[in-house]
């Protein structure tokens, strides 16, 4: 590996201590049986950073804990497109995973295109001729169902998680269930419309019928989510009457929740 | 209100000078006034210790990760501290992605310098085996809302990081001479100095502390002093900028003594909410 | 490269004075100073400049044209590279080059030349203590050279000080080692004021002061060696 000239160098090897457990393997079965389509509490919080256009903050009890903004519509550079560009940025905190800690210059293309995907079926890209909007998603502590929190902070686009485990899908696994699971999916929706944004799976599923039931395992979940965001939404709506914060991306989307409302 | 939005606008350095004129700052704070400082420790489990701060809307997390390493061959009874400050995108529409930059880099290097003078950890205590296996402490920073006072708020969440690291217990198998590790046993790191920064710019020859990333956008130099519970100096950082007299930092030192009691105060007080004993 | 263009433009100046450790009431000593100007030809001004053992090679290019991204509409955009002897510049070149900038953007006159760029490119050629200090003279001298305006001229000058409180002005690597504070300060030429500092290890309020003022005075003989060495350039020319 190329020494990084960019940031203070340490040894150039160095172990988690987690391999040196004393007794082996980590034993800590909590198998606790739970109800296989039973969501995690979720926190959410919108207009947090105050150099952001929008931001939000998604905490799931399992743990993870995911900040977003949203910084844009600037000038896109190189050429003018008819529509707007969505750039999209997945980074985890060097600190975020057990185990071993990652090095800082790794970053996530896999989950940053998965994000690309989901959002860019949700934002009005064609309103922003010429111009870029970015999104950047930072993870702070991974609890599992990373991705599905990272989706679900971005208004109407609620997503997630599964795994699967023997003969059944869990929804929002933690991360102790993703480590034993042998497939994953996250499912992305927009509740308003009833349409799949975003798919994401991987491992060993099964049948085509399992992939199906995990399917709609997933969709159920995403909207039973979809009034808890938009609760939040809602409530830094009511407290920012301006909308200020909410007003780019959000303005056109929230102005149609309110209507329903 | 929308003429002086507009006068903000147009002439910033003209608009700061008629708040000075009246000792005040925009924000209504008095020239020598912080903002609100908020420290939450702890809170990523995942990281060996943790802390969360907020400088006004500058918010900054450190967490440590503890993992092992050999120590190097000309100092092997020393592990080792890395402090690496990230600013992502994220945090302000200033900072593009990729690798770190200038100032990410530089902040860096100042918590390095900090840790290095300061002596805050030994880097003889986290020795485990001489010449075998010691601690690394990967300290990383990262800024979450950059809104000014990028390095008060580095060093305020190291230092409360640091607090909350606890280490699990190191124990030698003899036979095979590899380490093992009880999870269940922690042990806090002993902690020898507590550095605090304050930091102030120069405007012209008006001395302000806790720049929000306007004031600092607005200034023409920068000074930062950190000091230890004995009010020796650990590092006075003036990067260039206006010049100062001695009399002038005689003034800053003393304010950031004050700031220290505030800052040590308020880490005492987190620490101690977190772990009643 | 330096018989065809150092001799003719430049010049060789140098200054003696007995190394010793000094009390706050001694008159400073510093090692011996030997600068040459104008030695490179591609760079608009250039400076070699030598204390003690510590050798550093400063190249400046500008005003020139600046890169769209990095314009600044109302003054030139300075820009400082510092090379390490060997390998790649890494955090700890970045951070020093970060404080040269900031100190040199202090004097030089930039509004002078909007849209602009400056350019100082420091090499260091040996390292034998008071690194910072040097490059910061050097970078002076190599502004001088390129005739860039400045308000005021800057020195760089590092103190040392030992356990028991006796400073040494321009240490050398081992004195700065067994040292336990080491104090780097930019003086300014007008008013002897501190542009720029920069500290390892601990020390106490009343000693920082005294290398303050250690350093005000040794600064005078460097602006003193600069106003020679300035003198006998032209009068030669």
């Amino acid at each position: 590996m190329p020494l990084d000239h960019r940031r203070v160098p340490g040894p150039e090897e160095s172990q988690s201590p987690l391999l040196f457990v004393a007794g082996g393997a980590e034993e800590e079965a909590s198998e606790a049986r739970r109800d296989p389509s039973a969501l995690q509490p979720l926190f959410a919080r919108v207009s947090l950073l105050s150099q952001a256009k929008g931001s939000a903050f998604v905490e799931l009890s399992g743990g993870t804990k995911v900040l977003c903004a949203v910084y844009g519509p600037r000038e896109a550079g190189g050429g003018g497109e008819a529509r707007g560009r969505l750039v999209c940025e997945f980074r985890r905190a060097p600190f975020a995973s057990r185990g071993a800690r990652r090095k800082p210059s790794e970053r996530d293309p896999a989950l940053a295109q998965a994000l690309q995907e989901a959002l860019s079926a949700a934002v009005r890209l064609g309103r922003y001729p010429r111009a870029q909007l970015e999104v950047s998603a930072l993870l702070l502590e991974d609890g599992g169902s990373v991705l599905a929190a990272a989706l679900s902070l971005f208004d109407l686009v609620s997503a997630c998680a599964l795994c699967r485990r023997g003969g059944e899908w869990l929804l929002q696994p933690t991360e102790e269930e993703t480590r034993r699971a042998c497939a994953q999916l996250t499912v992305a929706l927009l509740p308003s419309l009833n349409q799949v944004a975003g798919l994401l799976g991987s491992g060993e599923g099964g049948p085509p019928e399992s992939w199906a039931q995990a399917l709609r395992l997933g969709l159920d979940g995403c909207q039973r989510l979809y009034p808890l965001l938009r609760e939040s939404l809602l409530r830094a709506a009511k407290a920012h009457l301006p909308l200020r914060n909410l007003q780019l991306k959000r303005g056109t989307l929230l102005h149609r929740v309110l209507q329903n409302k | 209100m929308a003429a002086a939005s507009g006068f903000r606008t147009v002439e910033p350095v003209e608009y700061y000078r008629r708040f000075l004129k009246e000792n005040c700052r925009p924000d209504g704070r008095d020239l020598g006034e912080f903002r609100t400082t908020t420290i939450n420790i702890g809170s990523i489990t995942t990281a060996d210790g943790s802390a969360l701060v907020k400088l006004g809307n500058t918010t900054v997390v450190c967490g440590i990760k503890a993992e092992f390493a050999a120590p190097l061959a000309d100092s092997s009874n020393k592990g080792y501290i890395v402090p690496n400050v990230d600013l992502p995108p994220l945090c302000s529409s200033r900072f593009r992605p990729g690798p770190p930059g200038e100032e990410a880099q530089a902040a860096s290097q100042f918590v390095a310098d900090v840790i290095e003078n300061s002596q805050v950890v030994m880097k003889e205590d986290l020795c485990i085996v001489d010449g075998k296996i010691a601690w690394v402490l990967y300290c990383d920073i990262i800024c979450l809302d950059y809104d000014g006072n990028l390095l008060d708020a580095c060093m305020c969440a190291f230092l409360a990081a640091l607090r909350n690291v606890q280490l699990p217990a190191v124990t030698i198998n003899e036979e095979t001479g590899l380490a093992e590790v009880n999870l269940k046993e922690k042990i806090p790191l002993t902690i020898r100095k507590e550095p605090v920064a304050t930091s102030f710019i120069l405007f012209d020859t008006v001395m302000i502390v806790d720049p929000t990333a306007e004031e600092e956008d607005l200034a023409t130099g920068m000074l930062t002093i950190v000091t230890d519970e004995e009010g020796k100096l650990c590092s006075v950082h003036k990067p260039g900028g206006s010049a100062l007299t001695g009399a002038k930092l005689q003034d800053c030192i003393s304010r950031a003594t004050a700031r220290y009691k505030e800052v040590k105060k308020l880490i005492d007080k987190v620490i101690k909410s977190v772990k009643p004993t | 490269m330096r018989k065809r263009y150092g001799e003719a433009r430049g010049w060789i100046g140098a200054m003696e004075t007995e190394q010793k450790k000094c009390d706050s009431g001694d008159l400073p000593s510093l090692r011996r100073i030997v600068c040459e100007q104008g030695l490179l030809s591609r760079p608009d001004g250039s400076a070699s400049w030598m204390q003690g053992d510590t050798s550093v090679l400063a190249g400046v290019y500008g005003p020139s044209e600046v890169k769209v991204s990095k314009e600044i509409y109302d003054k030139a955009t300075l820009e400082v590279m510092l090379r390490p002897k060997v390998g790649l510049p890494g955090v700890y070149e970045r951070s020093r080059e970060q404080m040269i900038k900031k100190t040199c953007e202090a004097v030089v006159l930039g509004t002078l030349h909007p849209r602009s760029s400056i350019t100082i490119v420091l090499q260091v050629i040996t390292d034998a203590g008071s690194l910072l200090a040097s490059c910061l003279n050097a970078a002076c001298m190599g502004l001088m050279d390129a005739g860039l305006p400045m308000g005021s001229l800057f020195c760089g000058v590092t103190c040392a000080l030992d356990a028991d409180g006796n400073f040494t002005l321009d240490p050398t690597a081992k004195q700065e080692k067994e040292a336990q504070t080491v104090l780097t300060f930019a003086i300014d030429s007008i008013e002897k004021k501190v542009l720029m500092s920069s500290m390892k290890g601990t020390c106490s309020v009343e000693q920082l002061q005294q290398c303050v003022a250690a350093s005000q005075r040794a600064a005078d003989t460097i602006f003193q060696f600069y106003r020679d060495s300035a003198c006998r350039k032209y009068s030669k020319w």
